[in-house]
């Protein structure tokens, strides 16, 4: 009868964990960089505590297309509020008390059988943050933000949007002062039906405006 | 959140962006100062990454959004420079087992 057990495993174990010096400077450069930012600005006072955190929740569970998507639906089933969200998109969203911001001037462009509207941030990333969110990564990326105003056809296209060739492209470029969002056509086999299923159809890409 | 993606690749820059919008909301500076900054940054990035292989690749747009916070909060004098720099080294020279 052997008493002998798997000992030489276990050792083994422990000491490549303890001398794996390299596990100490896992995290990048950018995370320690952020880390220690955050750690001075809440010692020097200037950050409350609890304020990035509160933030952080409001973008990952409050801010998000899903409220574009109300919008959207409002204005299929309302030609009133279209009109009113067409000729002044910041007044005609502020009864939906949307967090988030960067909203203060909206503009929404409508989509037509003529026209097709897509927007982009040519000099970094400006977005519509209440209606839309946060961008995604392609948003931002430089290829996207200059081939867009070059050749939108194409880009669309490589998105997977094939627009027909006699429907005109027109490129919305945020600035500063402006944010925009695309009004999507109705689809026609969704006429009818209620607001709260209409918004569940509206996809974020399609009011950035590289889906129908 | 946003059509199933996640709205960052990693945590620290959640940290990052919810810095810069807690700072603005509480008047340390305004969006339009930080913007300005970050524009800088990526055009500075791109004029040097004029490779379109290069821009899909490389192009890490939080590390120019951070870069762009330090910067403005060096400017005012909030955070310097050199007091980021020494904490940072600070935080990568502890023990193994703080970070998390």
């Amino acid at each position: 009868m052997t008493t002998d057990h798997d000992h030489d495993h276990d050792h083994d174990h422990d000491h490549e964990h303890d001398h794996d010096h390299d596990h100490d400077h896992h995290l990048p450069p950018q995370a320690l960089r952020a880390e220690a930012l955050e750690a001075l600005l809440l010692e020097k006072g200037v950050l409350a505590a609890g304020a990035v955190d509160s933030v952080i929740t409001r973008y990952t569970e409050r801010v998000g297309p899903m409220n574009g998507a109300k919008i959207v639906a409002r204005a299929w089933c309302d030609p009133t509020f279209k009109e009113w969200l067409l000729a002044d998109g910041s007044a005609a969203i502020s009864e939906f008390n949307l967090e988030g911001g960067q909203v203060e001037k909206l503009v929404v462009v409508e989509n037509t059988a003529a026209i097709h509207n897509v927007v982009v941030c040519t000099l970094c990333s400006c977005y519509p943050w209440a209606v839309l969110g946060l961008p995604p990564t392609w948003y931002k990326d430089p290829a996207y933000r200059s081939r867009i105003v070059r050749e939108p056809r194409t880009v669309l296209a490589e998105m997977g949007l094939a627009l027909a060739p006699e429907v005109h492209i027109k490129v919305w470029d945020s600035s500063a002062e402006l944010r925009y969002m695309v009004l999507p056509q109705q689809p026609a086999e969704t006429l009818g039906l209620a607001e709260a299923e209409l918004a569940e159809r509206i996809s974020r890409d399609a009011m950035i405006g590289v889906a129908l | 959140m946003a059509n199933g993606e996640l709205l960052f690749e990693q945590p620290w820059q959640s940290r990052t962006f919810g810095m810069a919008r807690a700072l603005c909301e509480s008047g340390v500076f305004s969006w339009d100062e930080f913007r300005v900054l970050l524009i800088e940054n990526i055009r500075t990035w791109e004029d040097s990454h004029s490779d379109t292989e290069d821009a899909a690749t490389k192009y890490a747009y939080w590390d120019l959004f951070l870069a762009a916070l330090t910067t403005l909060l060096a400017r005012q004098q909030v955070c310097p420079d050199s007091e980021l720099q020494t904490r940072q080294t600070q935080l990568y020279n502890r023990p193994h087992g703080h970070d998390h």
